[in-house]
């Protein structure tokens, strides 16, 4: 995959990484933006709800059915709708790895993983303040 | 300035989970004073209502001191000052209502990101209570 989190600053404890549950098959690149499924559990990067940034690597069916992600920080994230985003504004998973701006409902539905710390011209990557779940 | 915040209760790890953030040499921004989120990751005196809140200052920053860095405060209980508008409910969502004042939020204000607390207490109009504050 490409255009994974760039990690600025860890926030809180370290970051404050929450363990979730991932499929033993499922490859995680570290920086991933990872999408929040059932009973606590991670898929690969997609519009969704944000559970997170993946802390490390998790290699396919090396046996690993846990993964850490960090979930208070700041992060340089790449716009993906070529949407300008304002400052301060709430963001929302576009896709693999991919931010935008957040529309109506999105805050009431938990998609919102963070605000813009700078102005997004669109398709350009800036620092996000990230704190999910 | 007046009507700084009021540290109440630093919460999270470390205390107040301070950001830091950049600023003009020239600023003078005493310690909790309401900062604003300007572009490019920079904070500035909190002005007019409805700027979008980057956090409490934690430090006293004088002007043409050489610093062109800031950390603001952003988990936690501090006093907090109405913007002399209209009281807030407890729990209701605040926003930034002036220089160091809050207001009640309106419609809209969640997805521009504009909240930065909620009212511990009722206020009255122009009244101080406790806000948490969680940015």
């Amino acid at each position: 995959m490409a255009n994974e989190a760039v990690i600025i600053e860890l926030l809180g404890n370290k970051g404050d990484p929450i363990q979730f549950n991932v499929a033993d098959g499922t490859a995680i690149a570290k920086g991933e933006l990872v999408k929040l499924a059932d009973n606590r559990t991670i898929i690969t990067s997609a519009a969704g709800i944000c559970a997170g940034i993946a802390a490390h690597e998790k290699v396919a069916s090396d046996g690993s059915t846990k993964i850490a992600v960090y979930t208070n920080g700041i992060f340089d994230l790449k716009e993906g709708a070529a949407a300008g985003i304002g400052i301060g504004v709430p963001v929302i998973m576009q896709g693999a790895n991919l931010i935008t701006v957040s529309a109506n409902g999105d805050v009431e539905l938990g998609k919102c993983l963070g605000h813009a710390l700078a102005v997004f011209a669109g398709s350009d990557t800036q620092s996000v303040r990230v704190f999910t779940c | 300035m007046a009507d700084e915040a009021v540290i109440i209760e630093l919460l999270g790890n470390p205390p107040g989970v301070p950001i830091q953030y950049i600023c003009v040499d020239g600023d003078a921004f005493p310690k909790g004073t309401i900062l604003k989120l300007s572009d490019n990751r920079e904070a500035d005196l909190s002005a007019a209502a409805g700027n979008v809140c980057a956090g409490i200052c934690a430090m006293e920053k004088v002007a043409s001191d050489g610093s062109t860095t800031v950390s603001a405060y952003t988990n936690g209980i501090f006093d907090l000052k109405e913007a002399n508008v209209a009281g807030i409910t407890v729990g209701g969502g605040v926003v930034i209502g002036g220089a160091n004042l809050v207001r009640a939020e309106t419609a809209g204000d969640a997805e521009l990101g504009k909240i930065f607390g909620h009212a511990l207490a009722t206020f009255a109009k122009a009244g101080t209570e406790s806000v948490r504050v969680l940015i």
